[in-house]
């Protein structure tokens, strides 16, 4: 009874895990208008903005993380603009809220800027950061 | 008997280039060289949406139809890093799929094709102006054309620096001379002699610099007419400008 147990509850915590959706506005403060991200937050309601889109953030390891965005949350501009070319351009380095780092349990709470792949994943973009 | 090796390497050659240009047709992913003006439309090209958006360069996309001078594209994402699972076109979601507008003019002017691997095959001519031979050293001016093939990987694609790997097969004009025929012949001689060579080229922007190192065979009949000295002995040729055509490998 107890190993299922044990088995139960890293199933459930690891989809929990990687099932926590974030709204990730893409853009460059103050305007959201460059190429970087505005702001990343757990609010994953459906009403968003126009250069906002939901996505899955994993920590892959030490030095990489996962940004996994939902291909119909991103609009026909946001595509053209960000993902179109199949680089994701972060134009300097983008660092975490508090809250977010806590949430990812990561230490280092910056991204580090640079051109990233984007992989076409069945309904996903995804980009793997470094940080 | 060398005019028919002559029409056999042209028709070779032929052969090869029609197949080349019939393989580029049959690409269809595109890449905007700069910003283009588009409208979103459905699959049959009706414009759902007038919203004008802009295609930024370098952005990839699949030509989907072509009526007239409408061309509906849809745009892709090409996915070079496999450790995601199988990114294959087929494997995409279709529903997620958004149709554009362009006309036929955009399409051929702000787009150019994309190559889907860094790795082309090449077929075409190369001319070895220059040989120079070994033991003993000497260097001739014995023309050399045929055919060549090989593979081209494109190191740089925006500064259009290639490398090539070529083999090739030919017919070369050689002279031979009493010193040449240990003293078989007193006046100058040319013979034709069948060529075989390797090479790399070094391809940056429309400039190709070349270096070959091939074999000479004359006929049987005339190597024990003239003991020719260089007969299947290794020579080396710098070459400059070829005229090579290339199509595309697509990666699995």
């Amino acid at each position: 009874m107890k190993p299922l147990l044990i088995i139960f509850v890293f199933i459930f915590n690891w989809n929990s895990h990687n099932d926590i959706q974030f709204k990730v506005s893409i853009g460059k403060l103050p305007d959201c208008n460059g190429f970087n991200f505005c702001s990343i937050s757990k609010d994953n309601t459906i009403q968003k903005r126009e250069n906002e889109v939901l996505a899955y953030i994993n920590v892959n390891d030490e030095k990489h993380i996962e940004f996994s965005f939902i291909k119909r949350s991103i609009s026909d501009q946001l595509f053209l603009k960000y993902f179109s070319t199949g680089t994701f351009l972060l134009d300097e380095d983008f660092i975490f809220a508090p809250e977010i780092c806590e949430t990812l349990n990561i230490e280092r709470c910056k991204l580090k800027q640079g051109k990233y792949e984007i992989s076409d994943s069945y309904d996903k973009y995804i980009v793997v950061f470094n940080y | 008997m060398l005019q028919k090796w002559l029409v056999l390497l042209l028709l070779l050659f032929f052969t090869k280039l029609s197949f080349g240009q019939s393989a580029n047709d049959k690409n269809r992913l595109y890449e905007f060289l700069v910003e283009c003006p588009i409208y979103k439309c459905n699959i049959i090209g009706k414009i759902i949406d007038t919203t004008l958006l802009i295609a930024p360069p370098k952005s990839k996309f699949m030509l989907v139809d072509m009526k007239q001078d409408q061309c509906i594209i849809r745009f892709t994402v090409l996915t070079k890093n496999k450790s995601h699972g199988n990114k294959s076109i087929s494997m995409e979601d279709y529903t997620t799929y958004s149709y554009y507008s362009i006309t036929k003019a955009q399409l051929d002017f702000k787009a150019s094709t994309v190559k889907k691997s860094d790795i082309d095959l090449v077929v075409g001519t190369v001319m070895t102006p220059i040989k120079l031979r070994f033991n003993p050293f000497d260097f001739t001016k014995d023309i050399g054309i045929g055919t060549t093939f090989g593979v081209k990987y494109t190191l740089n694609q925006d500064k259009q620096a290639a490398i090539d790997g070529l083999i090739g097969v030919g017919i070369s004009n050689v002279s031979v001379d009493s010193f040449t025929t240990h003293g078989r012949t007193l006046k100058n001689v040319d013979l034709m002699a069948f060529t075989s060579s390797i090479g790399i080229v070094l391809e940056l922007g429309n400039a190709q610099v070349g270096l070959f190192l091939g074999f000479d065979f004359i006929s049987n009949e005339n190597q024990i007419k003239y003991d020719w000295l260089y007969q299947a002995k290794p020579w080396v040729s710098f070459g400059i400008g070829f005229s090579m055509f290339s199509f595309n490998i697509k990666k699995n």
